[in-house]
């Protein structure tokens, strides 16, 4: 128990006391997360929209795979991306491994299909005379669209949100491709993983409100915005 | 001049061919300029009729004229001139006023804008102060089916349709849509075509009057309509009971008469205070009059007639209605000739 | 439609200049080195306190990630990293005859012992290796194995067939943590029983107690117990891309005499954790 405490006691030294080491973490940790989900928000939403809005051949299917794909589990997703990173893989030239680069890749796996099944779910479940109301008020196919957009915009925000959180406090990915290296590709997550390995719960801890903190604040500024 | 003309419609929600159309009309049209009504059960289709005429729905067959051209959904001219409020309005998830000003918008048909919003808001009676800068949400269901037809109205379409418009909502606010779609016929010209359980309402302002049963339009004008179940009779004829010894009796019935319906025009009923005074080939049968409506459009009075739980409609001129000295309350009989009854 | 447009080339202005902004932080460097090691070496915070040296010396910038010795081999294997820093003799000769590595160069060694509760249930206290796995086994107390495939699992596997004993990897009182060290070491203190480590490590994880720690030394000095890290450079008839001259030089600058001292003055509670041993 004492070392809950102590790692209270803790995270406002590391923020507080301008550590380096944490700083450094918290950057890496952003820097791959808002990669990954400026990706995954620009190619997910219209996509999603897409699937949830359009009616073709094998619409289902393509949702299944999608569903299907939330759930890849990170430390497959983490090996699937180090077999094509790798030296010996087939992008090894590229240099990723060990890159945060490399972690954002595979952060953008893990958050597409979230970003995508959630879009289409939120456009699906728009109340069925939303077109009607749009298509009788004058709106022509690229104003319908919008139009629905528009209207499911909480919906798709919340799951751009539940995205942001598989990928903040995502763990595997960014120790198999990013190998936790010091100054470079640990983020916050890795670092707790190390600190736990290394039997300094108290620092795991303090790091670990870190994240809740940014967390926070991320979902802090989404509220204000969807205020507005 | 006519507005809309349908040629051979025929929809299908679903794609199954054995199982009958939800809509199926071969030709049907619309004077430009008139206040139209659609009555009939719910199911019976007016709400497709209503969004095919919307062009929010593409007709599995057949083709919609309007103003005398094919018209087909997405074309510029039916954006911007027809407008439906649909059964179930919808309200974007953003405040009055700009629910209100969505259509100008989609029209980047901004000049003036705040005025327009508030007149319209004022024609369907909410104050614009107090409720232009509410949210969607903080509505109440009267209000937001008027801040719907608002919406409607400040487009000042050629067309608007209404679909049940004043069903679900307190008296006060159905008050206030009945004027506001009045006004806009009056004022701009705009011609409608509502949808109503509000018969004494379509009696009062429209035009023409339509039964939609069944997927069909069941002819134009105040028809009686009769449903089975029939019986056959002597000398091709069918029959229905109504009530204790009156039996509406119909010729020239269909082969197939489970689901038939008869119709008869208010043209073809002739009344009497007496039975002794019916000619001859006349079937006849003995009802209470019920009750008196003038038609605004003609001018003529429309008495409606109960035999058992069935109400006839039959018409006359002010002067005959004067010297018969039929009131409500009366006993009355309606005769008839059974080959005037039309079948669908 | 041209508004969609201009909302997906809003996106991607963002994640252009995103690329942009952390593209500085990416591109790689001149001269650096990327070594896979041991947990041990980085856990104890040995690397951390070589590194700036050896970057001083020679202006190479060294980068590591810390795993089991199976997976750093693996690494190497996979041309992934240049250079290794692992302590398993036995896999790291096999490693380098099937020409994946070159060079291996042995530079430091700690030894292993058997830590168990103060109370020590199987009365395991001074026995010899093969004595105190036998009544380990015999009492039934519990074992706790790091179960990683990494160089102290796989001396503790030694350990079990030297002492002419089955592995035990099936029986209810051993536990295969699958964890890093000190991980490991506390699921043992948890459950008191016994596991092997490295001394470096367990000095840390005394010092972290603040030197009274529940577990104590119990079984030591025996020879079999020598811990051996050994340098590895990544072959590059195997890896073209490896660096090998960087790789070469902090092969060298280890073995050398001004490196040697500073890990002989590397020390927790008075205790060197490593020993130099460069030929």
């Amino acid at each position: 128990m004492d070392f809950i405490l102590e790692g209270l006691r803790q995270a406002f030294l590391l923020l507080f006391s301008g550590n380096a080491e944490t700083y450094s973490a918290v950057a890496a940790t952003l820097a791959v997360s808002s990669y990954a989900m400026a990706v995954s928000l620009a190619v997910g939403i219209p996509s999603g929209f897409a699937l949830g809005h359009l009616r073709f051949a094998g619409r289902r299917q393509v949702r299944l795979v999608v569903d299907t794909l939330m759930s890849l589990p990170t430390v497959f997703i983490g090996l699937i991306v180090y077999a094509f990173v790798s030296r010996q893989g087939p992008l090894g030239h590229m240099g990723l491994l060990f890159t945060l680069e490399g972690i954002a890749i595979g952060l953008t796996i893990l958050a597409l299909p979230v970003v995508i099944s959630l879009s289409a779910s939120a456009v699906e479940s728009t109340d069925a005379n939303l077109r009607t109301t749009l298509l009788s008020l004058g709106a022509g196919k690229p104003q319908l669209m919008l139009g629905t957009l528009w209207e499911t915009r909480h919906a798709i925000l919340a799951g751009a949100l539940a995205a942001y959180g598989r990928v903040m406090t995502e763990v595997g990915i960014a120790m198999i491709v990013g190998g936790n290296i010091k100054w470079h590709t640990r983020t916050i997550t890795t670092a707790i993983a190390l600190e736990t390995n290394k039997g300094q719960f108290a620092m795991g801890i303090a790091l670990g409100l870190v994240l809740l903190l940014i967390a926070f604040v991320v979902n802090g500024s989404v509220s204000f915005l969807r205020k507005r | 001049m006519t507005l809309y003309r349908l040629d051979h419609i025929v929809h299908r929600y679903d794609k199954r061919p054995a199982l009958s159309p939800a809509l199926s009309i071969d030709r049907w049209s619309v004077a430009e300029g008139a206040i139209t009504g659609l009555c009939g059960p719910n199911g019976s289709g007016k709400s497709t009729l209503l969004k095919l005429l919307g062009f929010i729905e593409r007709p599995s067959q057949g083709e919609i004229y309007l103003q005398g051209r094919k018209a087909d959904m997405g074309m510029r001219r039916v954006r911007d001139h027809v407008t439906l409020l649909p059964q179930e309005s919808y309200l974007l998830k953003r405040n009055v006023y700009k629910n209100v000003a969505y259509g100008l918008r989609l029209r980047k048909d901004r000049s003036d804008e705040a005025r327009r919003v508030h007149q319209a808001l004022d024609l369907v009676g909410l104050a614009p102060d107090r409720f232009a800068p509410r949210p969607w949400y903080a509505l109440s269901g009267g209000e937001a089916r008027r801040v719907a037809l608002a919406a409607r109205l400040v487009l000042k379409p050629k067309v608007l349709l209404l679909d049940e418009p004043t069903t679900s909502v307190d008296a006060a606010s159905a008050q206030q849509m009945k004027a506001a779609a009045l006004h806009a016929h009056r004022q701009w010209g705009s011609s409608l075509i509502i949808s109503s359980h509000d018969v004494q309402w379509l009696q009062d302002v429209c035009h023409d009057i339509v039964y939609v049963f069944n997927g069909r339009i069941l002819g134009q004008g105040q028809r009686t309509l009769l449903f089975g179940p029939w019986q056959r009779m002597e000398g091709n004829r069918v029959g229905r009971r109504l009530a204790e010894d009156q039996i509406f009796v119909a010729g020239n019935p269909p082969v197939e008469i489970d689901n038939a319906v008869a119709a008869i025009d208010p043209a073809h009923l002739s009344l009497y205070s007496s039975d002794k005074d019916i000619p001859g080939g006349n079937m006849a049968l003995k009802g209470l009059l019920t009750r008196l409506a003038l038609e605004n459009a003609t001018g003529r009075i429309h008495l409606a007639v109960a035999v058992g739980h069935t109400e006839f409609t039959a018409s006359l001129t002010a002067e005959t209605l004067a010297t018969e000295n039929y009131r409500p309350g009366k006993e009355i009989w309606i005769a008839y000739r059974p080959e005037d009854v039309t079948w669908y | 439609m041209k508004t969609l447009f201009s909302i997906v080339k809003r996106h991607l202005l963002w994640v252009l200049m995103l690329a942009w902004l952390c593209g500085p932080a990416w591109a790689a460097e001149p001269q650096q080195l990327l070594m896979a090691t041991t947990t041990s070496t980085d856990n104890t915070g040995l690397l951390d306190y070589l590194a700036p040296h050896f970057t001083k010396a020679t202006g190479i910038d060294i980068r590591w990630t810390a795993t089991g010795t199976g997976k750093a081999l693996a690494l190497g294997q996979n041309c992934d990293v240049d250079v290794l820093l692992v302590h398993a003799p036995a896999a790291e000769k096999k490693y380098v005859e099937a020409g994946y590595g070159q060079n291996r160069r042995e530079i430091m060694y700690n030894d292993f012992v058997f830590i168990g509760p103060t109370a020590d249930p199987a009365g395991v206290k001074g026995k010899s290796v093969a004595q105190a796995l036998e009544a380990i086994k015999a009492k039934k107390a519990a074992f706790i194995s790091r179960g990683d495939n990494s160089g102290t699992h796989k001396m503790e596997l030694q350990l079990w067939q030297l002492a002419n004993l089955p592995k035990p990897e099936k029986e209810s009182w051993y536990v295969s943590t699958g964890q890093g060290m000190l991980t490991s070491i506390n699921v043992a203190a948890e459950k008191s029983g016994y596991i092997l480590t490295d001394r470096g490590t367990y000095i840390k994880y005394a010092y972290d107690k603040g030197g009274q720690p529940p577990m104590v030394v119990l079984v030591e000095g025996d020879d079999v117990l020598r811990n051996q890290y050994s340098v590895i450079e990544v072959s590059p008839k195997n890896c073209a891309n490896a660096k090998a001259d960087l790789a070469r030089k902090f092969s060298d600058w280890m073995a050398d005499s001004q490196a040697q001292k500073l890990i002989g003055d590397f020390k927790l509670l008075g205790q060197p954790l490593f020993i130099p041993n460069a030929k």
